[in-house]
């Protein structure tokens, strides 16, 4: 099986370094997306079936947070993995995101082994329900 | 301007950690009197909360490719890495200031609010004297070229 991967984040060098990270760990991709923000990656999501979502929370328009309330807001995308990668490392600010929902957390500055490991672990709690 | 030195090596420690786990390159002590080689670029991020303030960092040109082409496992010769020069080093602020956010709050319950990292040209010699004469400034050597990092607390 091959993945719809969708990459969001305002840095189009954090979006390349994800895609290269995802390239590189030999994960199945049908196809990567990306999006500058949360507003951008709404319109991607209703235009195409998607496997995994990695968002960052502070973005212009519309950050992480409201872009993961808005997915799990929707039936149709109430299992599609959202992993957050962000900055951010207040405990309060990834409490609130884990309550709404999250599947994973990378902080940045993050490795290519975070993200990996991010991803198979995503995958296989998606493989095994 | 008086410098808190909690925060300032906060900051430091931070700015060191993420550009040697995102794009391997370490932080030397700067040469004696040394200046930014050709053009270079200044970007600030404001955060506000239990503490208030702002980061800068200036760059040469060339120091932002040369990132540029570290994040993105590429030659600093790549047109990508000219395409994404100052946005390499708009994202390195980013990820400093959330990372040093944790390490200056009062509590593990507190919030701060971020701004989105502005970058500018910094044009002139004495713009980066006056920079540098800050007690809040602290200069660099990174892949052979100058740079320098700056904590502003608001009062």
């Amino acid at each position: 099986m091959a993945y719809n991967i969708l990459i969001v984040d305002d840095s189009a060098t954090i979006r390349a370094m994800i895609k290269r990270t995802i390239t590189m760990a030999g994960v199945p991709v049908e196809k990567m997306y990306e999006a500058a923000n949360g507003k951008l990656a709404m319109d991607v999501l209703r235009a195409n079936p998607m496997s995994i979502v990695f968002a960052d929370l502070n973005m212009p328009e519309m950050g992480g947070m409201e872009l993961t309330a808005q997915i799990r807001a929707n039936p149709a995308w109430n299992n599609l993995p959202v992993i957050i990668v962000s900055s951010e490392s207040m405990e309060k600010r990834i409490a609130a995101l884990q309550a709404q929902g999250i599947n994973g957390y990378v902080h940045k500055p993050f490795t290519p082994e975070q993200i990996r490991n991010a991803i198979e672990q995503v995958l296989k709690v998606a493989n095994a329900a | 301007m008086q410098r808190d030195e909690t925060k300032h090596t906060a900051m430091i420690e931070t700015f060191q950690e993420s550009l040697d786990t995102m794009a391997f390159i370490p932080l030397d002590p700067p040469d004696a009197d040394a200046v930014p080689q050709g053009e270079a670029i200044i970007v600030t991020m404001d955060f506000s909360g239990p503490s208030s303030g702002q980061v800068a960092v200036v760059v040469p040109d060339r120091f932002a490719h040369a990132l540029a082409a570290n994040f993105l496992g590429t030659d600093p010769s790549d047109p990508e890495a000219d395409t994404k020069a100052a946005d390499s080093i708009k994202e390195l602020v980013n990820v400093t200031v959330g990372a040093m956010m944790p390490r200056i709050a009062p509590s593990k319950d507190a919030t701060f609010d971020l701004t989105i990292p502005q970058a500018r040209p910094f044009v002139t010699e004495n713009e980066w004297q006056a920079f540098c004469e800050q007690p809040n400034t602290s200069v660099f050597n990174a892949e052979g070229e100058v740079i320098a990092i700056q904590l502003r607390l608001a009062a």
